[in-house]
């Protein structure tokens, strides 16, 4: 499968991940081969087999319903680029008009 | 063509999906607490925050309350239950994604019947699943920065989504409502609408009448009111139908209720329309849930609104319209039961929780947790009734005091000197006196102006201050005016 340019600004954007021009088709290419990957493992009759949805064949481990007080709220707040008054601040986003 | 003539001809079709938070001490991920309303980011662990090299741990408390609402709506639990990361970009969300659930969901389809004008319904229940809550943005504090408090991140959420089987916004009101019921009761969320606790994004579209086809439905997302979801589901009833009506076509859109307004309008712009990209969770291996604890919570499940409203009925003698009222929260319910237990005359118990207590309630903007009046306050008040040592002014009259002071039943009765008089002596003599006062009514009531009776009950009282026993004042007047 071809990667289009729309394909690609669609998957920079969600990933908000900015692709330089001069990468753009070495970057392209690179999905490409991904993709022609997963159309290999299509081949693949999978009819009788399960589907899963981890590698691991184990049971999840649960945690107990206990709090602890371990929160350094400061601490963490000094790796954001900005912050004030114990709030993290982002560039302003506003949903709705 | 009138607006009533074109609503004829249409159907509103809807489905909600309700979010739950569910009250477990600690998120879903992480052992941070949930609190309400504490310092921004005080509850926030590096977990919460999504910092690099962290891993959900999943609150086996969180499961237990999903499994508890399946079985009260007898939905199939799933022995395999799957997360799934569900991909977008907000502040709020500081992984990136929020870990929820696509496929295999821990709560199947299922069901609850709804009454709505006095006819009842079942409504489907699609599924049910677990995930976490995001923080919250606050965009009027600063001019150019947005300000995240991530305190909510992680809250567990049990999001439950129903088939499109409601047909008006009143439907999807009792919808709602029997859905807190069941929440709190079952004790699993608090169900407080104003603190977020419960919110409900409602599906809407419209059809001619006998279509079965569905129309292109939109999104009324974060409603928190039983109010406002009566009011914006009507609004977006009627904006859907002008638009059909004039021959347009409904976009397939999310829209924002703002209540100020009483309107709904379009909130995300098509061109960046949202793509979650779901996938496996790859940090939380599949969650198995064996038959056998699903039957132990089953089997211990608590009263669920319904059977309790019928037991009411049998148990105390108490109509089906009681004990609706008296169920319609856990709260309720539980204060009424409480008092039931330790009164004679619970049918007297329930009219007065249903009348003057809840209307002190009510006055006061007051949910029955939050009464100034306790339980055994009022069990001695009811007593004292009971045993006639008070009538029933008397009683209303306690039963404001009991909320504005820090007195007991007892004490009040004696401070404010409203001791019932039922002693047929003391009445009597009291009678004898006000006959002799008021000849003149004396003889016009012997001469047949009957209605004089009303005045001599009026002058007893009065003279006892309201505190004879109106029964048996009555009697003795009615023997020493025949002598």
């Amino acid at each position: 499968m071809k990667i289009s340019e729309d394909t690609l600004k669609n998957i920079s954007l969600l990933s908000k991940l900015e692709i330089e021009k001069t990468m753009k088709e070495k970057i392209s290419k690179e999905l490409e081969s991904i993709l022609l990957m997963v159309d290999q493992m299509n081949e693949v009759n999978t009819d009788k087999v399960k589907p899963m949805s981890h590698p691991l064949n184990e049971a999840q481990n649960l945690r107990e319903d206990v709090i602890a007080e371990d929160i350094e709220r400061d601490e963490y707040l000094k790796n954001a680029p900005q912050s004030d008054e114990g709030y993290y601040l982002s560039p302003k986003v506003i949903d709705q008009k | 063509m009138s607006e009533k003539d074109e609503y004829k001809n249409w159907e509103s079709v809807i489905g909600l999906e309700i979010h739950v938070q569910l009250s477990t001490k600690s998120k879903i991920f992480s052992n941070s607490p949930t609190k309400f309303g504490i310092e921004q980011n005080s509850q926030a662990s590096i977990i919460d925050l999504g910092l690099p090299g962290v891993l959900p741990v999943l609150n086996k408390k969180a499961i237990e309350m999903a499994v508890k609402f399946g079985c009260s709506i007898n939905a199939e639990i799933a022995n395999t239950a799957i997360f799934a990361r569900k991909n977008y970009f907000y502040p709020d969300l500081p992984k990136g994604y929020q870990i929820s659930q696509l496929d295999d969901p821990i709560v199947g389809q299922g069901s609850v019947e709804i009454e709505c004008d006095e006819e009842k319904k079942l409504i489907g229940i699609t599924r049910a699943h677990l995930e976490e809550d995001a923080g919250k943005s606050i965009h009027d504090k600063y001019d150019s920065s947005s300000a995240i408090d991530l305190n909510r991140a992680g809250t567990p959420l049990l999001e439950i989504v129903s088939e499109p089987d409601l047909r008006s916004a009143k439907e999807a009101v009792a919808y709602l409502k029997k859905i807190h019921s069941i929440v709190t009761f079952l004790d699993i969320s608090d169900g407080n609408m104003s603190q977020g606790s419960m919110r409900c994004d409602a599906n809407v579209s419209i059809r001619k009448k006998g279509e079965t086809e569905y129309g292109f439905r939109t999104e009324i997302k974060n409603i928190n009111s039983f109010k406002f979801v009566e009011k914006a589901i009507n609004f977006e009833i009627s904006r859907q139908i002008k638009i059909k009506e004039t021959n347009n076509e409904i976009e397939q859109e999310t829209r924002l209720y703002d209540s100020q307004k009483n309107e709904t309008r379009s909130m995300r712009s098509k061109e960046h329309a949202n793509d979650y990209r779901y996938f496996p969770e790859p940090d939380l291996i599949p969650l198995q849930i064996s038959n056998e604890y699903i039957e132990n919570i089953r089997k211990s499940l608590p009263e669920l609104p319904e059977q309790k409203i019928s037991r009411f009925c049998s148990e105390y003698g108490l109509s089906i319209y009681e004990s609706e009222i008296l169920n319609s929260s856990k709260g309720m319910s539980n204060f009424f039961e409480k008092v039931a237990i330790s009164v004679k005359d619970v049918k007297t118990a329930a009219k007065w929780i249903l009348g003057d207590f809840s209307a002190i309630l009510n006055k006061n903007n007051c949910l029955v947790e939050d009464s100034l009046i306790s339980s055994s306050d009022l069990i001695d008040l009811l007593n004292c009734l009971n045993e006639n040592k008070i009538s029933d002014p008397a009683a209303k009259k306690v039963l404001e005091i009991l909320w504005n002071e820090d007195l007991k039943v007892k004490e009040i009765i004696e401070k404010e000197n409203l001791k019932q008089i039922s002693n047929e002596d003391d009445i009597s003599r009291i009678i004898s006196e006000v006959i002799s006062k008021n000849p003149k009514q004396l003889e016009q009531f012997k001469k047949g102006k009957e209605k004089l009776f009303g005045f001599f009950v009026g002058q007893v009282m009065k003279t006892t201050q309201g505190s004879a026993d109106p029964k048996v004042v009555n009697k003795i007047l009615k023997e020493k005016l025949s002598q």
